[in-house]
């Protein structure tokens, strides 16, 4: 059964009683909402994904509440809770989905050391992975939109998992995160994808989020070998400029980005110099995203991925 | 100060990583990463064979690396063992 | 009327269990085991055991998560140790550490997957501005605190503010008493400094003796006022019994001790709860000489049945309907036992202003 085999009531009730149980990669989340924007967004953005009405073990049991107090009335807010413990802060109300999307981040970086996990989107083809790590305004997030919406297979948006036992990419798929005007520019150049509803004034400016190509979901169990590592920069007006980069200077960079680097310690190393290894590393400066894309769609594929 | 004899310290592991001439140091102890210079990585492998104080490294880097001794070589040697010490990668040992 | 005991209480007591559980038990169990801070120990032990491949998958995800957790623990500690020594050497001072990392530094039983965030030790305390000098002048610094909190902390608390590492973020709790100055209760630290003993070849390296660090064990338990982890510092004084039991004479110095350093009170309710929920093996003849010192009548059953409240796990499946206050009345006591009745109420009422009392 998937999301989408039920009705928006079917999946607010299941939602409403704590009896909806995702599929996403590797994990099963229970998750728990009374929350309207937070039903919607789930049977929307979530739609082609795995669910289960009863689910004898879950990974992750989630819930997004309306705290109880005075600020519901006149501001109200919104609280993600892990197992009946709130984590952090609450939110405006208005950012309930995008906080949703950030608690389930947050389940996976803070259970999942089983794993090597980066900030990090990962896009894939011919089973060859591309692990591109970038820092906000990067243009990351919308050069991972138009790379699956060009045939690329989604690995995941945010999150990229690595297996140490094989060090191959291991799929979490989930909605892609766009912010401000890249949701006006995936919109005008894929007409067809599904995005959800904004939120504005979130500290990421305005979010919104759309969906995963069927096929990404279709293959969630599917591992892909490391091949590529791209540092993305968005310049306006900046010719389109591939290089190579320093092999050592690309390890540097992903174990900035590892959230569980300190954690698995030798064994982070080991695997993300066996990632570098068999990866070619590059720096992309681009403006146009067509140029961008076919650029990446000629890469040659590196012998260790062959 | 610059008689002491510095030497890897107690328990230290550390693992390499080396791609087209560019070193990485992991210091597992600590889970810190380090990028090295080709003078810091010959003087580390230096004094992990054999402790040495300051002066007695900076010959040996110099002769392996078949290099001048001059002043900016024990500068960096200097500046390298203190760091190192302030890593808690190397420490004083007994001659 | 008997209750049955939570399933994390029951898998304490034999981990064999876990193999007899369904998925949906599994579930149950590892959310229990979290929210009492004890999935890591459980974790190591059985691939200590190498028993994790018996483990269903999708529950093994969690296991060896745990396991990572706990070995990045360890490694840090024991890197934190070399640098505090290094620090307290340059003034000439041992490092004494205390409850966690004393089990890690000692390396007993205790340590097994034990989970802590900050490094605890003792210094006298004539010496404390030295170390703590000395300790900033390697990196660790006071924790921006309010002055009512920096305040708080001199004078009554038996520890001066947390001090944190610029860069490794490493937490480290000076204290140079195992309870507040303030506390009827009195144990004297120089005793305790004296009996220290070196973990191994290296003298500056201490913990406390061991019926001492029961003792203190115990007392930071039921004095603290923090019931947080109390299923935790129960595993760990059961597992500190059973380890140093073996030693010959160790029930009669433990109980010497505990009357010597006025701990005998804090004792009686560990050994009582211990028996009761983990089945330590404790001598019959020791839990009769503490019975003497048992509190009576109504005292002594709100007591128990406070205690029964807060030594309980803090998970939805486990909260009784009235474990939320309970846990408050319990705080409160704690602050009670620590302080001159006057000072009770400023801290307090500035406490629960400033946030939830089960979490300040």
């Amino acid at each position: 059964m998937i999301v989408s085999d039920l009705s928006t009531a079917g999946v607010s009730r299941r939602l409403g009683k704590g009896q909806l149980f995702l599929r996403t990669g590797p994990f099963i989340s229970r998750i728990q909402t009374s929350i309207a924007s937070i039903q919607s967004g789930i049977a929307l953005l979530y739609a082609g994904f795995p669910v289960y009405d009863d689910a004898p073990f879950a990974d992750f049991h989630v819930a997004l509440e309306r705290p109880p107090n005075l600020r519901r009335w006149f501001r109200p807010q919104v609280t993600f809770k892990f197992d009946g413990w709130a984590p952090f802060k609450p939110l405006p109300l208005n950012q309930a989905f995008a906080m949703f999307e950030w608690g389930m981040n947050w389940c996976v970086v803070n259970h999942a050391h089983r794993y090597l996990v980066l900030h990090a989107a990962v896009v894939e083809r011919n089973g060859c992975a591309m692990i591109m790590p970038a820092p906000p305004g990067s243009g990351k997030s919308t050069l991972c939109a138009a790379l699956v919406s060009s045939g690329w297979r989604l690995l995941s948006d945010e999150l990229a998992v690595i297996s140490l036992a094989t060090a191959g990419l291991v799929p979490l798929p989930r909605p892609v995160g766009l912010k401000n005007q890249s949701i006006h520019v995936i919109h005008q150049r894929y007409p067809d994808a599904t995005i959800g509803k904004a939120a504005h004034d979130t500290t990421k400016g305005t979010v919104a989020h759309m969906q995963p190509p069927a096929e990404s979901i279709a293959r969630q169990q599917e591992e892909a070998r490391p091949a590529w590592v791209l540092f993305p920069k968005y310049t306006p007006g900046h010719a389109l400029e591939l290089q190579r980069y320093s092999k050592a200077q690309s390890l540097l960079k992903l174990v900035e980005n590892a959230f569980n680097f300190t954690v698995l310690g030798k064994q982070a190393f080991d695997c993300l110099g066996q990632v570098i290894d068999d990866s070619d590393c590059f720096t992309l400066e681009y403006s146009s995203l067509d140029e961008a894309v076919s650029q990446l769609n000629a890469l040659e594929i590196p012998a260790p991925c062959a | 100060m610059h008689e002491t004899v510095w030497g890897l310290a107690a328990g230290a592991r550390l693992h390499w990583r080396e791609w087209e001439g560019e070193v990485v140091l992991f210091h597992e102890n600590s889970a810190n990463i380090h990028q090295l210079s080709p003078v810091a990585v010959t003087a580390l492998r230096l004094l992990m064979d054999e402790p040495a104080t300051n002066a007695t490294l900076v010959q040996k880097t110099a002769s392996c690396l078949d290099i001048d001794v001059d002043a900016p070589l024990q500068d960096d040697i200097d500046q390298l063992l203190s760091q190192l010490r302030r890593l808690g990668i190397i420490q004083a040992v007994q001659p | 009327m008997r209750v049955e005991k939570p399933l994390v209480v029951q898998v304490v007591n034999n981990i064999d269990l876990l193999f007899s559980l369904n998925l949906a038990q599994w579930d149950l169990f590892i959310r229990q085991a979290r929210r009492a801070n004890l999935l890591s120990r459980f974790s190591v032990t059985l691939r200590d055991q190498g028993r994790l491949d018996q483990v269903p998958e999708q529950v093994r995800t969690h296991l060896e998560s745990e396991c990572h957790l706990a070995d990045q623990q360890k490694r840090v500690i024991e890197w934190e140790i070399g640098r505090i020594r290094e620090a307290l050497d340059t003034v000439d001072l041992p490092v004494i550490f205390l409850k966690g990392a004393a089990y890690v530094a000692a390396d007993l039983p205790a340590a097994t997957g034990r989970r802590f965030s900050d490094v605890d030790i003792l210094v006298p305390k004539s010496r404390i501005r030295e170390a703590e000098q000395a300790l900033f002048l390697h990196g660790w610094f006071a924790e921006k605190l309010d002055p009512y909190d920096q305040q708080y902390y001199r004078t009554w608390m038996h520890e001066i503010p947390p001090l944190r590492h610029a860069q490794r973020r490493t937490v480290i709790d000076v204290h140079h008493a195992i309870v507040p100055e303030t506390m009827r209760l009195h144990p004297d630290p120089e005793k305790l400094i004296a009996d220290t003993y070196a973990t191994g070849d290296d003298e500056r390296l201490r913990v406390l003796a061991p019926a001492d660090m029961v003792l203190h064990s115990a007392a930071h338990l039921f004095l603290d006022g923090e019931y947080q982890n109390a299923l935790r510092d129960l595993v760990d004084l059961d597992q500190l019994l059973r380890h140093f039991s073996v030693q010959e004479g160790f029930w009669d110095a433990l109980y010497r001790r505990s009357v010597e350093l006025e701990l005998s009170r804090p004792l009686y309710y560990t050994v009582c709860y211990l028996v009761k929920l983990l089945e330590t093996p404790v001598p019959a003849s020791l839990r009769e000489k503490l019975q003497l010192d048992a509190p009576g009548g109504f005292a002594g059953f709100l007591m128990e049945k406070l205690f029964d409240e807060a030594v309980t796990i803090h998970h939805p499946s486990c909260s009784g309907r009235f474990s939320g206050i309970a846990r408050w009345v319990l705080y409160v006591r704690g602050h009670y036992l620590r302080m001159p009745l006057y000072l009770l109420v400023p801290h307090l009422l500035r406490k629960a202003f400033m946030g939830n009392p089960e979490t300040a």
